[in-house]
């Protein structure tokens, strides 16, 4: 299976270029897509997942052209939205049994079991009976993995999946990503540069409808191996830089590091440093948090 | 800190667009009705501005606004939680009671500006529609600040106090919008419900009190005002209004001090709501890239089986939800309270039949399902996307079919369970009355198979435009603007055709004679028509069903294309067809086979018939001398055929050359032969010149023959024609017979309506004191007394008869054959009636009675038959013989409801007295006194029948009041015709108001002044009897009687009657001729106080306070006081003992009156209880209720 998107463009209503000519390619495994908040993340994943209708271009998955056979789409789709809610007066057991028999399975012995295993697996078993309005942010969020596994799917789609998740929610829910990814092809959605680094084996960075650049963490970072520079400066003497020149600026330990990418040191005070994504994904989103 | 946020406040509303589309609602609402004549508020020629009137539009409005009342009370503080900005007032250093006064008088303000839009919208249409011609400017009165500020103060203001303090404590306190909006329609639903069910109550007084609105103490104080009192006051803020507005204004301000009492800075409770402990501990160590293999399947029957389950689960959850309980539940409140009051007359309730159970559910409950079926759709289209589970739903492979169908299938599902709510209520309420036979077939119709299918149009259209607008609360007032608009306003401006009323079935009456009768085809015809349409409106929300985030409606149409499989073509084309072919089929049933007739249309052919034909109307005519009907009925085909030979004779002194004919265009065929040449056809008046071929000389005669034919075909789009039924017809002599010459019947005679025409003001009957009009009789004017001779035939299964004697009785070719022949002669007025019937006979001095009625109905038979014998025995005993020697009751189906009566012959409606609950025997027996005022229209009509002058339909109908009057009083005693009599005064008294030309003293009562004729003249002719003396009183009705029967022209009128009166009546009594009869006099007696002693010999003397005042009022109920001194009733009752209306009188006589206060003395020689004046309502009382006192011990001197 393998999941081909080709000039992707997408305009809304409201004069919103979300997608300008998106081509990726995106075989099995996890897909990290990287960007800030509003660069067509979502857009681009909605219109994966049949939600969205595009303006031009085209997407595939294996034989099926995606942005019109929906319906096959949808059989072979695990979705999991950057924010849902659930039927707050059912219980755990019959929401996923509810959408089982949805997304197909209907023959009840196999369905039981499925659900069965999905319960345990994402640790919801114990409060299957209870109702999902009860239920904490975690568990939600474990539930919504539980339904997007139903019916063997061969893509999995998950946006923003650990926002708002304590850090322990979000290793474990960082596992059970990385083991459905063996055989399927997980796009995951995220402006946690650090998530991306350690669970995707591919990852493209989109910013203002564009995808910047595709590739693997590692090859990605590779390419700027000599090029990114950082210094320890007071607070108060970040106007002596000149903005254009640096990437990213931050706070560490009360005083200011800042960082820029260049060939060459870039006023000789600068130390040379091994680059990392965070560093990537600034430089090519030409995000500008100097002087702000 | 109060200051600032009240400012604050209004500064935001009056920024919000709402208010300013609230205020805009308002004011074209209340100016609309300000330009149509048919939406009124006050009756007759009240001014559409007049005080009165603009109270009644204050309080109408007012309530209706409820509605923008709790829009804008109930999000005051609720908005702060649902925009989650809670956290930063509640940190905020404010005070509790700044916040809440602020934001409750800020919202107060508010809603007074929005509600300045009733006085200001009232004022532009006084001012405008007049000057642009759409109001007659006779309808608009004089202006004034007072009439517009005293009724926004006393109700509009006071009626926001009160309300907005519900809603914002329940909005406020609940911190949810959902109860707030609930509560108001159920509120709201609940008093329209109320003030109509109140109607019929004697008590307004009591329950004045409990009407938040004020319309409840309004009716009370202003019940029997008169249009000229209407016209010039304010309502008095005294009395009942005073304390209610009071009370009410109390519970306001007690709900704002418990809101503030229970109101506290805290976060709501959702927000604290404990959240389950998550098992951190428990790390995950399952492997989930190997989930078990599972075979998927997606079959359409898959899909369909998860579209019922699914429907399942979601009715489940509805049903359980509090909203539908809460209104599901109300509704059954009111559909028992509704049938506790069903169809009474006179107070006395008829049987719980399973048809008036069912028409109660359909009144009072069809609201309730109407506000589930509204609410829910909008609920069960969004819950996904309100739960934001949307997208998780929207990206499994389901078709969008089965998301639609799945949510139709729960309104299935709810409307069937309402359904059976209905039935399962139905059933206790019969149960519960004791009344065993209960039809489970008609339930079963009624509900399930015409009512349930009405629903579901309504709810696949209520799902269709939630599918289609981007906002529920938009659906949800959508909805309400169709109820309104197709439903309520279209008839109101013309637009009647079922066609084009979306998705509305047509109401059926149901008769337990006929059944569903002709009614059923037709509701068929629109189940199709409206089914096709609905399958359309489905497949097309379908394919527009909200999927993904692509919400707007533009680009759900875009992708909609898409969706259209060859199947969906076929089905939709398919489905279109039907819907065209059925509305074809519709159209040429109701339209081409019927005629489609608009009220509006009715009123203008009314008034091209007068303008066109009026000129005939004094063209010498020859009179109906003798009618041969010779009828073939064939109810099973529904229709008939008739041969009527007509005998015309010139009683005028001048040759005749042409008769004109007025005929019934409902029917098939009318021709006649005999009469000439037609020379002029109007076929869409039904207007006909025949050119006779020699020219009829004064006495001569010809015979003519009547060929007419009705079948009935199609279905009329309007009211059914129930002529002709499978089991019971009833046809009535101008249903097939034309009238000769020009029938004034047909005329208009309101004369706004004749305006609109170009008409000019409706000519009135001439007056009994001038010498015109005589010549004709008040029944029918081509003809005087006629010979009658009937030979019908019937389905022979079936009786069929007509007023005569039968002669003959047989069979012939399958068909059942009924000679009938009058042997004395009759006015020109009969009937043919066919049906099923069992016959229950008796006798009175050897005349035969007869009562044909309907299987199942033999409740009344024994009182029906003893109101005959009784009346005939009174009526023959006091006035003169009965000239026939049979008497017959015939019951017919219940479309219309009257009893009427033929020579010898009554028809009598299934719908009043056969199933009359008479079980309690202190109800009024009105079988029993509807028959004896037939049977004395044999008397009273049929041997004395007037003149077509002003008031001779006193001597029909007063007259027929007074004989069943006697009777009951004979039968029943006093006690009970004073309950009867009060009845009739309030009806007089509150007819007065309505009166569309103006009030007529009884001797010059118009044809259409029942109040008059009826209601007055019972308590006249009652209480004429008690001054003079029956006996006396009935030797003046025997006079007159003998002197006049069976008179040809020139006809007897009132004045007639009332001399012959005057001889029989003591001169020291003249007055009451002329108080009574010549003109409007009203008495204002009232009871101030009685009290009691024991007297040493054992007896009580009670003392007597009253006091007294005579009015005589003009035409148009100017009142003036006169000075009087006249002998009245003071009576004294003792206790009631048994039963409700078992008191005993203990007193009564007549002392001489004079006004004002004045203080008597009886002696009586029991325990009293009551005591007053006038305590029978002899004399015409402005209010009744005052004349009694309770008789109380007077403290020891």
């Amino acid at each position: 299976m393998h999941l081909s998107i080709q000039k992707l463009n997408k305009t809304y209503p409201n004069g919103v270029h979300a997608l300008k000519d998106v081509t990726l390619d995106i075989p099995t495994g996890m897909f990290g897509l990287l960007g800030p908040n509003g660069a067509g993340k979502s857009s681009l994943m909605r219109t994966i997942a049949t939600l969205q209708e595009a303006d031009s271009g085209s997407i595939t998955l294996g034989d099926i052209d995606v942005l019109r056979q929906k319906e096959a789409v949808r059989k072979v789709l695990g979705y999991l939205p950057q924010e849902f809610g659930l039927y707050p007066r059912v219980n755990a057991e019959m929401l996923l049994d509810h959408f089982a028999r949805l997304k197909g399975i209907t023959n009840n012995s196999e369905r039981s079991q499925v659900v069965k295993t999905l319960l345990q697996r994402t640790n919801l078993w114990d409060h299957r009976k209870k109702n999902l309005g009860g239920y904490s942010g975690g568990m939600k969020q474990r539930f919504g993995i539980a339904q997007a596994l139903l019916g063997n799917p061969k893509l999995i789609i998950v946006d923003e999946p650990t926002a708002g998740l304590d850090p322990t929610e979000r290793n474990r829910f960082h596992n059970l990503l990385s083991e459905i990814s063996e055989n399927v092809i997980v796009i995951l959605s995220t402006h946690i540069i650090d998530d991306v680094h350690s669970l995707c084996s591919q990852l493209a960075i989109i910013s203002t409808g564009e995808v910047r650049m595709t590739g693997t963490p590692l090859e990605t970072v590779a390419k700027y191996r000599g090029r990114v520079w950082k210094k320890l400066i007071e607070k108060h003497d970040l106007h002596q830089y000149d903005a254009n020149q640096l990437v990213s600026n931050r706070l560490v330990a009360g005083k200011m590091e800042i960082t820029s990418v260049s060939d060459f040191n870039p006023d000789g005070t600068f130390e040379p440093t091994e680059p990392t994504l965070e560093d990537v994904y600034f430089t090519v989103v030409g995000n500008s948090l100097v002087g702000a | 800190m109060f200051r600032h946020i009240l400012s604050f406040e209004l500064a935001y509303r009056f920024r919000r667009p709402a208010t300013w589309i609230y205020f805009s609602i308002l004011l074209v609402l209340v100016f609309a009705s300000m330009c149509s004549e048919n939406v009124t508020f006050g009756a007759g020629n009240i001014h559409k501005n007049a005080p009165f009137t603009i109270s009644i539009m204050m309080v109408i409005f007012s309530a209706f606004g409820m509605l923008i009342t709790s829009a804008i009370f109930s999000v005051a503080v609720q908005r702060d939680f649902e925009l989650n900005t809670y956290s930063l007032f509640y940190t905020a250093p404010i005070t509790r009671a700044g916040y809440l006064l602020g934001r409750f008088i800020g919202a107060f303000i508010t809603t007074v500006f929005v509600f300045l839009a009733i006085p200001l919208g009232i004022f532009i249409g006084s001012v405008i529609t007049p000057a642009v011609g759409w109001i007659d400017p006779a309808k608009i009165g004089p202006n004034s600040f007072w009439i517009y500020f005293q009724p926004f103060m006393v109700f509009v203001v006071p009626g926001i106090f009160i309300t907005g303090s519900i809603f914002f404590a329940v909005a406020t306190l609940t911190r949810r919008m959902i109860f707030s909006y609930l509560g108001n329609v159920i509120l709201l639903v609940a008093y329209l419900i109320a003030i109509n069910e109140i109607g019929d109550f004697n008590n307004l007084k009591t329950v004045s009190l409990v009407d938040p609105f004020g319309l409840i103490p309004v009716m009370d104080i202003t019940r029997y005002w008169t249009v000229l009192e209407q016209n010039s006051m304010c309502i008095p803020f005294v009395g009942t209004l005073l304390i209610n507005r009071l009370i009410w204004i109390g519970i306001g301000a007690l709900l704002f001090a418990v809101c503030y009492y229970f109101f506290s800075f805290q976060v709501p409770a959702g927000a604290r709501s404990k959240k389950m402990k998550d098992d951190t501990d428990k790390l995950s160590g399952a492997d989930l890239s190997h989930l078990p293999q599972v075979s998927l399947s997606y079959s359409t029957l898959s899909h369909l089986r998860f579209a019922f389950n699914s429907a399942i689960v979601n009715f489940f959850n509805t049903v359980r939800q509090l909203p539908f309980s809460g209104i599901v539940s109300a509704g059954v409140a009111f559909l028992f309270f509704a049938a506790q009051n069903l169809q009474s007359l006179y107070g006395t309730k008829i049987y719980p039949v399973t048809y008036s159970i069912i028409g109660v559910t359909s009144g009072s409950f069809a609201l309730f399902v109407m506000i589930i079926i509204t609410f829910f759709s909008g609920e069960l289209v969004w819950t996904e996307r309100e739960l934001k589970l949307n997208q998780i739903y929207d990206a499994l492979p389901v078709p969008n079919w089965m998301q639609f169908w799945s949510k139709a299938l729960t309104l299935f599902l709810i409307n069937l369970l309402l359904m059976t709510v209905v039935m399962v209520s139905g059933i206790l309420l019969q149960l519960g009355k004791g009344y065993s036979s209960i039809d489970f077939g008609q339930y079963f119709v009624a509900l399930y198979l015409i009512a349930l299918p009405g629903y579901m149009l309504l709810s696949i259209f209520a799902l269709f435009i939630q599918v289609l607008v981007s906002n529920k609360y938009i659906g949800h007032f959508i909805m309400v603007l169709y109820y309104i608009i197709i439903l309520l306003a279209f008839p109101l401006i013309g637009l009647e055709h079922g066609l084009y009323r979306f998705f509305r079935l047509p109401g059926f009456i149901y008769s337990d004679m006929n059944g569903y009768g002709n009614y059923i085809p037709r509701i068929l015809y629109y189940m199709v028509y409206w089914g096709a349409a609905a399958l359309v409106i489905a497949v097309v929300s379908q394919f527009l069903w909200p999927r993904g985030t692509d919400e707007s409606l533009a680009s759900r149409i875009k992708v909609m294309r898409s969706h259209l499989t060859t199947g969906y073509s076929i089905t939709l084309i398919g489905t279109l067809l039907v819907f065209l072919c059925s509305g074809a089929a519709i159209y040429y049933k109701s339209d081409v086979q019927n005629k489609y007739v608009t009220s509006k249309d009715r009123e203008k052919q009314q008034a091209e018939y007068e303008k066109k034909y009026k000129k005939f109307q004094n063209k010498p005519q020859p009179k109906v001398a003798s009618v041969f009907v010779k009828m073939d009925l064939r109810p099973e085909q529904l229709s008939y055929t008739a041969q009527t030979q007509i005998t015309l004779q010139n009683r005028t002194t001048v040759s005749i050359d042409s008769i004109v004919a007025t005929y019934s265009i409902d029917q098939t065929v009318c021709e006649i032969a005999g009469m000439g040449k037609v020379i002029f056809d109007d076929k869409d008046l039904g207007f006909r010149i025949y050119k006779l071929d020699k020219p009829l000389n004064p006495g001569d005669s010809v015979s003519v023959t009547l060929k007419s034919e009705l079948t009935l075909k199609g279905f009329p789009n309007g009211t059914m024609n129930n002529t002709i039924g499978a089991n019971g017809t009833f046809v009535h002599n101008s249903d097939f017979v034309p009238t000769f010459g020009y029938n004034m019947e047909y005329e208009l005679d309101q004369n706004d309506k004749r305006k609109k025409h170009d008409l000019p003001k409706k000519e009135e009957a001439p007056a009994p004191e001038v010498n015109k009009g005589r010549e004709y009789n008040l029944l029918a004017q081509d003809a005087d007394w006629i010979n009658y001779e009937c030979i019908v035939s019937t389905t022979p299964s079936q009786i069929a008869i007509s007023p005569g004697y039968l002669l003959k009785e047989w069979t012939d070719g399958g068909r059942r054959y009924f000679h009938y022949k009058m042997d004395a002669p009759i006015l020109n007025f009969y009937s043919i009636l066919s049906g099923k019937y069992e016959v229950a006979r008796d006798e009175y001095k050897g005349i035969k009675l007869e009562i044909y009625y309907h299987k199942g109905h033999e409740y009344n038979l024994p009182s029906m038959m003893d109101g005959m014998k009784d009346a005939l025995k009174y009526a023959s005993d006091n006035f003169s013989p009965y000239q026939f020697r049979q008497a017959r009751i015939i019951e017919f189906p219940r479309y219309e409801t009257f009893a009427q009566s033929f020579a010898n012959t009554i028809p009598f409606s299934e719908g009043i007295g056969f199933i009359a609950d008479l079980r309690d025997a202190d109800q009024i027996d009105y079988p029993y006194y509807v028959t004896a005022h037939e049977i004395a229209h044999q008397w009273w009509g049929h041997q004395i029948c007037g003149s077509i002058q002003k008031g001779s339909v006193m001597m029909v109908e007063s007259m027929a009041q007074y004989t069943s009057l006697m009777v009951m009083k004979q039968k029943f005693g006093p006690v009970k015709v004073r309950r009867f009599l009060k009845y009739e005064l309030d009806q007089y008294l509150s007819g007065r108001q309505f009166d569309k030309v103006y009030e007529n003293p009884l001797y010059h009562a118009s044809y259409n002044q029942q109040y008059i004729f009826y209601q007055k003249g019972s308590n006249v002719m009652f209480g004429m009897q008690d001054y003079i003396g029956e006996a006396n009183f009935n030797k003046a009705m025997s006079a007159f009687i003998r002197a006049n029967q069976f008179q040809q022209a020139p006809y007897c009128n009132s004045i007639d009657f009332l001399d012959t009166l005057s001889h029989y009546t003591p001169d020291s009594l003249h007055y009451l001729i002329a108080d009574m009869y010549k003109s409007i006099t009203l008495y204002s007696n009232k009871c101030t106080g009685a009290t009691y002693v024991q007297t040493p010999d054992h007896k009580y003397k009670v003392t007597i306070t009253i006091e007294a005042e005579k009015l005589k009022s003009d035409s148009v109920g100017k009142e003036t006081k006169v000075p009087f001194a006249d002998y009245i009733d003071i009576g004294v009752l003792s206790k009631e003992t048994k039963g409700k209306f078992t008191e005993r009188q203990l007193y009564l006589s007549k002392h001489l009156i004079r006004p004002g206060k004045s203080t008597i003395e009886v002696i009586v020689n029991e325990e009293p209880d009551k005591a007053g004046i006038d305590i029978y309502n002899k004399l015409i009382d402005r209010d009744s209720d005052d004349n009694l006192k309770d008789v109380t011990k007077a403290p020891a001197k």
